[in-house]
């Protein structure tokens, strides 16, 4: 079912945050879906915009499906929206906070369904942060966008913390090339540890070494990769194999 | 009278097995080097422990090869302990050669109250926060009793002491002002280990037993040659001296010095703090006199910045509080924010204005703190700022009641330097609670901070931020046309000799009062050293012009990163010297691999040439060199 996409006032945000509170404080009424659509709490979006109620299989296909439906927008126009992404938050909601296993709603931080302006927690907001990360990488986001929606994984909040690293397309490619595991559709196992050559954060380290010396913007993920010293070449041989393995595949 | 003898406890059947961690708090990592550490700690400890009124004055001894202990000397005071060092699992990273003359470290204070309390408290009382520093100091670890303690949170601070020492233990004798007592204990802390087929815990002590409970000696026979043998100055004054036997090489004489000037500058300029750095016959006073002439007189590349920022600093610490540009406190129950309306009308222009000039500005900032369950405190601390073309990027100190909290930082705008003090105790309490063990950092969510205060985080991040928000108040544009806005981009270079002094300072660039030193500084030291660029590494020499070489040279290295400290940066996985693909070659010379990144080498003759290669050739790799004591050639 489509729903044409609006987005929420000041008076619809602060009564979205008033129930994410009560929420956080032990209360389960029903999300306010009536602020969707109420005229009071919410306008339209001035383009025939719609959206559809669907169960995203993960934040890549998220990512994926918002950028099409906004694609209309002017870019600039859509990643200060408070309003909007609030509205798109509250829409998803049994998305972005599902009922849990005890039949509770647990609700995290206001960040996470209402944007925040501070580049710190702009890109944790639940959709915004798929959508942004989607459209600057594309599915070479998949290393970010793993996991259902209403989790955020450790190499998005590393990566995107770092505004240098996650505006750039080839360190983008080559952190999924190394750590994304094509099979699983989730990051290798290992990838994230603390504390291990190779790693996650050795990645961030060496890059910010390796920023100095190359032009990093205009380089390809595999081009960065081919720069990384040699703590980093069994997760260099993995992505290596997976290449050959997917090259086989499609020739068959 | 039993003799003194140290003794470790030996473990129950059964009992768990936990290893000391409060080393970790500690790390290198976190403190920049052991040196800044056991500065850092021994004197914040005994600025706690000042006598109203005194300066507090601290002595730090370098006993010449003369005087260190003689093996069989050494012997008595590790009664008990060889055993235990020399047990396989003891934890000690080297073995110490107790054949050769024990060498050590004291650090003595005067002016203070010595560690004071019942010297029987086991800590099983109810009244366990009665204050008792004698308990505190000897038997907690990772505990300090709630307000004790003005400068330390966390009761960890001693454990530098063990840090310091190769062989992970040190003494302490003390003269208490309330009753005149002189007591001599020591510490020991290794591993869970075993020794002749028990297994025992890590903590041992120095002292007279009953059973395993360690008390202080106060045989004065023993104390007075005790005294003897480790170079003591203090007789009977109230204080404490504490004994690091075979201390880590890298506490040097210098090394000291630099870390007694970086962290505790305003203390010693104030007239609280003067610290003598004895070694052999020659003894080094800083206070607020002799300061600026010793820096004056090193060969430290950066002594000219330095003694920029000390007359800086002087020139803080002489403001009157009525010279201070007084700001209205921010409204309470709401977190403070940093905008116009702090600012009474008429004095932003006015502060624009001389901000423009270039003058200094000084600033009393009122800030409300609420306590959880406390009524608000009104509170304030002060700001000082001003301009220095000589410095490539922004400065910022933030001093907590003498202490520089060196982690902490907010502008970055070249040329700016400012200095942050708060000593107003409700606000000095809020700040202490969020510093983490080492008192490098202001951390909102440190256990200590978080949770205690009403809108707590937003109070530190206006302390916190203050540098960076007053300069962007004060930057910002004033109407109507700026003839000086685009002259960095369009300009005409000067012939060299055209340039003057007048045109290299800023304006506003003048000495505080009465200071020698910035104009008159020496000028910059003739290179002595060449560094030379091969692949993947590099080699180092001394220059063809220098007069002199040095005898020792550090070498930290690491590969740079376009923000931040790369040394700081540095992981072990980057590189590490001691192992291959780095190989280090030298002639003349003998160097030892200190740090995974750091070597120290003696040069033998003045040819001495060192090769270092193998560092990846696709990073930048950052050099840091420190010399120490000169030999002619």
């Amino acid at each position: 079912m489509s729903t044409p996409l609006r987005t929420l006032n000041e008076k619809g945000i602060a009564l979205y945050r008033d129930y994410l509170d009560a929420l956080r404080s032990g209360g389960q009424g029903r999300p306010p879906l009536e602020l969707l659509t109420d005229p009071w709490c919410s306008a339209k979006v001035p383009l025939e915009i719609t959206v559809e109620e669907r169960a995203f299989p993960n934040k890549l296909a998220l990512g994926r499906y918002l950028n099409e439906v906004l694609r209309l927008l002017p870019h600039a126009q859509v990643e200060r929206q408070v309003g909007l992404w609030s509205w798109l938050t509250l829409f998803y909601f049994d998305q972005v906070c599902p009922v849990n296993r005890h039949g509770r709603r647990a609700a995290g931080p206001d960040y996470r369904y209402i944007l925040d302006a501070d580049f710190r927690r702009f890109y944790r907001h639940l959709l915004l942060g798929p959508y942004y990360a989607y459209k600057l990488h594309g599915d070479s986001a998949a290393l970010l966008l793993y996991g259902p929606v209403h989790q955020t994984n450790q190499f998005f909040i590393e990566l995107t913390s770092r505004q240098a690293l996650f505006a750039n397309r080839g360190v983008m490619e080559a952190a999924t090339l190394l750590y994304h595991d094509p099979k699983t559709g989730r990051a290798k196992r290992g990838a994230g540890a603390k504390d291990k050559p190779g790693t996650l954060r050795r990645f961030i380290d060496v890059v910010q070494q390796l920023d100095l010396t190359h032009d990093l913007f205009s380089m390809r993920g595999s081009d960065v990769v081919a720069l990384l010293p040699a703590e980093f070449d069994p997760w260099k041989e993995q992505a290596k194999a997976q290449k050959s393995l997917l090259r086989r595949l499609f020739k068959k | 009278m039993n003799q003194p003898l140290w003794k470790f406890r030996p473990m129950s059947r059964g009992e768990i097995n936990v290893d000391p961690i409060e080393g970790e708090f500690f790390s290198t990592e976190v403190l920049g080097s052991l040196p800044d550490a056991v500065i850092r700690e021994a004197i914040q400890n005994s600025l706690d422990a000042a006598l109203p009124g005194e300066t507090v004055r601290i002595v730090i001894t370098f006993p010449s090869p003369g005087q260190r202990l003689g093996a069989e000397d050494a012997a008595r005071y590790l009664h008990g302990l060889r055993e235990h060092l020399e047990a396989k699992d003891s934890g000690l990273a080297d073995a110490v050669d107790f054949g050769r003359p024990m060498d050590f470290l004291v650090i003595e204070d005067f002016g203070t109250r010595g560690l004071a309390g019942d010297v029987r408290d086991d800590g099983s009382r109810d009244d366990a926060a009665q204050k008792n520093d004698f308990y505190y100091f000897w038997r907690n670890i990772g505990r300090a009793v709630e307000g004790a303690t003005t400068r330390g949170r966390w009761g960890l601070g001693k454990t530098v002491f063990q840090a310091a020492s190769r062989i992970n233990s040190f003494f302490g004798l003390t003269v208490r002002h309330d009753d005149t007592r002189r007591l001599l204990m020591g510490q020991s802390v290794l591993k869970i280990h075993r020794s002749n087929g028990r297994r025992y815990a890590p903590y041992g002590y120095y002292g007279r037993f009953e059973d395993d409970f360690a008390l202080p000696v106060e045989d004065p026979g023993h104390i007075e040659r005790f005294c003897r043998d480790f170079s003591i100055r203090r007789v009977d004054e109230p204080g404490l001296s504490v004994i690091v036997p075979y201390p880590d090489e890298e506490i040097e004489i210098e090394s000291v010095i630099r870390s007694v000037i970086n962290q505790y500058f305003f203390p010693i300029l104030s007239g609280g703090l003067a610290v003598t750095v004895a070694g052999g016959a020659h003894e080094q006073v800083l206070d607020e006199k002799t300061l600026f002439a010793y820096i004056a007189g090193t060969d430290w590349e950066d002594r000219r910045g330095l003694v920029r920022r000390l007359e800086f600093a002087r020139w803080c610490l002489a403001q009157p509080d009525a010279a201070l540009e007084c700001l209205r406190e921010p409204p309470a129950g709401r977190a403070p924010k940093w905008d116009e309306s702090l600012f009474e009308p008429g004095q932003l222009a006015r502060l624009r204005d001389r901000f423009e000039k270039g003058e200094r500005l000084a600033f009393h900032i009122p800030l409300w703190v609420e306590p959880r369950k406390q009524g608000i405190a009104h509170s304030h601390f002060k700001l000082f700022l001003e301009r220095d073309a000589g410095i490539d990027r922004g400065e910022d100190f933030f001093i907590r009641d003498g202490i520089t909290v060196t982690g902490v930082s907010s502008q970055r705008q070249k040329g700016m330097r400012v200095i942050v003090s708060a000593a107003d105790p409700p606000l000095s309490r809020l700040l202490g609670d969020s510093e983490n063990p080492a008192h490098t950092e202001w951390q909102e969510r440190s256990p200590k901070f978080k949770n205690r205060y009403n809108l707590g985080p937003a109070c530190l991040r206006f302390v916190k931020n203050s540098p960076r928000e007053i300069i962007r108040i004060l930057s910002m544009p004033a109407e109507g046309r700026d003839t000086k806005l685009l002259r960095d981009l369009f300009y005409v270079d000067l012939e060299p000799g055209r340039e003057t002094r007048a045109d290299r300072r800023a304006p506003g660039d003048v000495p505080g009062p009465g200071v020698s030193g910035g104009s008159e500084a020496p000028a910059a030291a003739p290179a002595r050293l060449l560094m030379s660029r091969l692949k993947g590494g590099f080699r180092l020499s001394l220059h063809p012009e220098a007069k002199t070489y040095p005898r020792t040279i550090d070498l930290q290295m690491a590969y740079d990163v376009r923000q931040g400290n790369p040394f700081r940066l540095y992981r072990d996985f980057d590189f590490d010297l001691a192992k291959p693909p780095i190989r280090i070659e030298g002639a003349h010379c003998t160097y030892r691999v200190v740090q995974p990144n750091s070597l120290k080498v003696t040069a033998e003759q003045p040819d001495f040439q060192l090769t270092v290669t193998g560092f990846d050739v696709n990073r930048d790799l950052k050099i840091k060199i420190i010399t120490t004591r000169d030999k002619n050639p």
